[in-house]
């Protein structure tokens, strides 16, 4: 959208302002509908949980709760000793394994919004997070360091190769999407190289320093702790998303961010260090990348070199469906995470109701349209 | 426009939910065996093999859970998650591959209940580093080697190069590997008789041929080494090699293209290597690669999936609805009175996955009598699946339904995403 990149939509007035603007002539005078229109992604997500509440099924009968109501075939919500048998979503167990199953894309998630509202995009996250996966469970299973040393290999492992997209996109000026495409390469090799090009697992080499059991510290990474609800995993994304939420909003870095991507030459003239905000944006990526792939190893019990195939196009998908702007300059951390939860949910609603995959993508694809779609008719308004 | 917003997405997830209100759980179970194998290339027997008859899960062995989990471990955990939430009662899980069905252990450890205590998880492929591995741990209760034909191929091409006739078609068995068995390498399950088709002993029989002359080149084209079970092969094979010196093995690795594997044959060809092993992507493409090494006069030793004619001089493989079969007997032994099963199927696109669904269901159906390990000399036809064929019969008659079955099995293809 050429209006993107006007200078007078910059920094200040991205969001706040313009919904205001739509809150005046269309907000309702109900507090609570009014904040539900002021905030669509908002919105969206509680549409998706409650829809969700009524097609899952209830443990141990097969079909959506809805369906079985309307033909009479659903289990009563409590049954004769007493015991709760709600539809799934009505459940914490659901809403701890979305978080828990999204922590990696989320991860990614949060370090593409830093790169896609410089109007960048780093395609590389996805090799990434296997160099990094496999540079923890190297460090961690075959040379035994303590988990701290594994863990900051991996971040760093992560950072350098951000550091490296940085340096390309900035010094040498290479196109975003052609310096990432070639590290997504590079990275993979390197991940290869690493591990041998076998999954570095406790016992899958004779000179592992790990040879019986998974590591301990895997295992606690992906406990259920924190009452029952949340893993250290999770506790993860969602610290490193609250942390970038207020770094995006509230540091001159984030300001720099939406100056860069607004209008880079503007930028420039009104004294922002674009190449340095840049190099800090792509390293923050490779950064949390190198975090969601300690957090594979994790869930994995493994440094697999093929992890993360794929994942860029996930981490793309959950910030464009927040409603972050690929043309750069527009939009907010805390978008991405409704971006990533709506996937998720809906993922989760149809995995529970064991919907062939070949829905599940088609249902994918859909909800990106109607967001996209919804976003656009925002920016006309 | 808020509303407006929010009834689409309303109206996205009705739609959603009016498909999965079509296709709920308890029909999905069979899903993959309606499907139509697409038998790629003319079985070797000269037999024309039709569309299997539908197989279901029999009486008493419901399959609770199904999905699609494309060979991948997390995605397998995934799925598992949401099995293990709405299913109170799971006995087993069935991986079409180790990393699925240790994912799913994974799953029901990291639930924090102790349910992976009450499951029993089936793998497949018994990969040193992971399923074996996977036993030794107690995460996975069985897992079935599936064989890479590495050695088999070598012992072969010697005596090809040594002048001698092989059988055309060696079939593979697999190996039942269990935490009672694991160090001591498995229960040894032979492949099931069928016409046309040898086992790999006929390789052992007699003393392999001297070899003259001092070098022998053997070009080895593989599909995609990105795979573990792949580069197992090659290293199997390379570690057959090292016992004949005068063998000396050149390795390429197509990288999951048919076009690259095509280049790689004509290179070999080129080159004039003495004698070709290749592991093919797909049947189709490599046919004519192949076809025009054998017109050169260099022997073909086909490995693992097949090619689309009867023009090689050697092929070695297919245990994938072996493999199946006998997970599937394995539950109906330990669950003579019936189970609740998850399915993790590889990606349900390509043939393995088909192979050991299909194999699976057989295995499931096999008839009491049979489930020792030996399979009976004679037989009566199996009344549960009369359309079925049986392959474990000790081959009484040359049944076309059991060598139909084996032309699927053949062309056995890994996913490139595995």
């Amino acid at each position: 959208m050429p209006e993107d990149r006007e200078p007078q939509e910059a920094p200040e007035t991205v969001d706040g302002a313009e919904m205001e603007e739509a809150a005046r002539r269309l907000g309702p005078r109900n507090p609570v509908l009014r904040f539900l229109s002021q905030n669509r992604g908002v919105t969206a997500l509680l549409a998706v949980v409650i829809l969700g509440a009524l097609f899952t099924p209830q443990r141990g009968v097969n079909g959506p709760y809805l369906v079985n109501v309307i033909t009479g075939h659903a289990e009563p919500l409590r049954d004769s000793d007493g015991a709760w048998n709600p539809p799934r979503f009505l459940t914490t167990k659901i809403h701890s394994d979305v978080l828990y199953e999204y922590a990696e894309y989320g991860l990614l998630a949060v370090g593409m919004t830093l790169v896609i509202l410089t109007a960048g995009i780093d395609l590389s996250v996805g090799s990434v997070l296997g160099i990094a996966a496999v540079t923890f469970a190297y460090l961690l299973i075959a040379r035994g360091t303590p988990p701290a040393v594994a863990i900051a290999g991996a971040a760093g492992m992560g950072t350098l190769c951000g550091l490296i997209n940085g340096f390309l996109v900035s010094k040498l000026h290479l196109q975003p999407f052609v310096a990432t495409l070639a590290m997504m390469v590079a990275a993979r090799g390197g991940a290869k190289v690493i591990s041998g090009g076998y999954k570095i697992q406790a016992g899958g080499a004779d000179w592992y320093w790990v040879q019986g059991d998974l590591p301990e510290f895997m295992t606690w990474m992906v406990s259920p702790s924190y009452g029952g609800f949340l893993r250290p995993v999770t506790l993860l994304f969602i610290v490193s998303l609250l942390v970038m939420v207020v770094v995006v909003k509230y540091t001159r870095f984030g300001r720099y961010l939406y100056a860069v991507g607004g209008n880079e030459e503007a930028a420039r003239l009104s004294g922002v260090p674009v190449t340095g905000t840049k190099i800090l944006a792509y390293s923050l990526c490779g950064f949390f990348a190198g975090l969601a792939g300690f957090c594979n190893a994790c869930r994995t019990g493994l440094g697999n070199p093929e992890a993360g195939t794929t994942f860029e196009l996930d981490a793309i998908a959950a910030v464009v469906i927040g409603g972050t702007s690929l043309a750069g300059g527009r939009g907010a951390m805390i978008l991405t995470l409704l971006g990533a939860l709506i996937v998720g949910y809906i993922d989760k609603a149809l995995s529970v109701n064991n919907v062939d995959v070949a829905y599940r993508l088609l249902a994918k694809g859909l909800i990106i349209v109607i967001a996209v779609v919804i976003q656009s008719r925002r920016r006309t308004n | 426009m808020s509303t407006r917003g929010m009834i689409t997405v309303a109206m996205a997830f009705a739609m959603v939910a009016a498909v999965l209100a079509g296709c709920s759980a308890p029909e999905r179970g069979d899903a993959g065996g309606t499907q139509t194998v697409v038998s790629t290339g003319a079985g070797p027997a000269g037999t024309d093999a039709g569309a299997p008859e539908a197989l279901a899960y029999p009486e008493g062995y419901e399959c609770v859970f199904n999905a699609d989990c494309g060979w991948q471990q997390e995605a397998a955990t995934k799925e598992m998650n949401s099995a293990l939430s709405t299913q109170p009662e799971i006995h087993v899980v069935f991986g079409h591959n180790d990393p699925s069905a240790y994912g799913a252990y994974l799953a029901a450890q990291q639930e924090g209940e102790g349910r992976e205590e009450q499951i029993k998880f089936i793998g497949i492929d018994g990969l040193a580093h992971e399923g074996i591995n996977y036993v030794r741990q107690g995460s996975l209760d069985v897992t079935f080697y599936y064989p890479s034909g590495g050695p088999e191929a070598i012992k072969a091409a010697v005596r090809i190069l040594g002048g001698e006739k092989v059988a055309q078609n060696i079939a593979l068995g697999t190996k039942l590997i269990t935490a009672e068995n694991v160090d001591s390498g498995g229960e040894e399950m032979p492949p099931d008789e069928m016409p046309g088709w040898e086992t790999a002993d006929v390789l052992d029989e007699g003393d392999l041929p001297q070899l003259s002359g001092d070098q022998y080149l053997i070009g080895m084209s593989q599909c995609n080494l990105a795979e573990p079970w792949r580069k197992q092969m090659d290293a199997d094979i390379a570690a057959a090699a090292a016992d004949h010196p005068e063998l000396k093995v050149l390795f390429k690795d197509a990288q999951g293209k048919a076009e690259t594997q095509q280049a790689h044959v004509r290179e070999f060809i080129d080159q004039g290597v003495d004698l070709i092993i290749i592991s093919p992507l797909e049947a189709q493409p490599l046919t004519e690669p192949v076809e025009e090494a054998m017109k050169e006069g260099i022997p073909v030793i086909v490995l693992d999936r097949k090619i689309a004619s009867d023009n090689y001089t050697c092929y070695i493989g297919g245990a994938n609805v072996k493999m199946g079969r006998e997970a599937g007997k394995w539950v109906r032994r330990q669950f003579p009175e019936g189970c609740k099963i998850v399915e993790l199927t590889g990606l349900m696109t390509s043939t393995p996955a088909q192979e050991r669904h299909e194999g699976f269901l057989l295995g499931l159906n096999t008839p009491d009598s049979e489930l020792g390990t030996e399979a009976p000399a004679v037989e009566p036809a199996e009344p549960e699946a009369p359309a079925e064929p049986t392959e474990d019969d000790a081959a009484v008659e040359p049944d076309a339904n059991a060598a139909a079955t084996l032309t699927e099995e053949a062309p056995a293809e890994e996913a490139a995403t595995e």
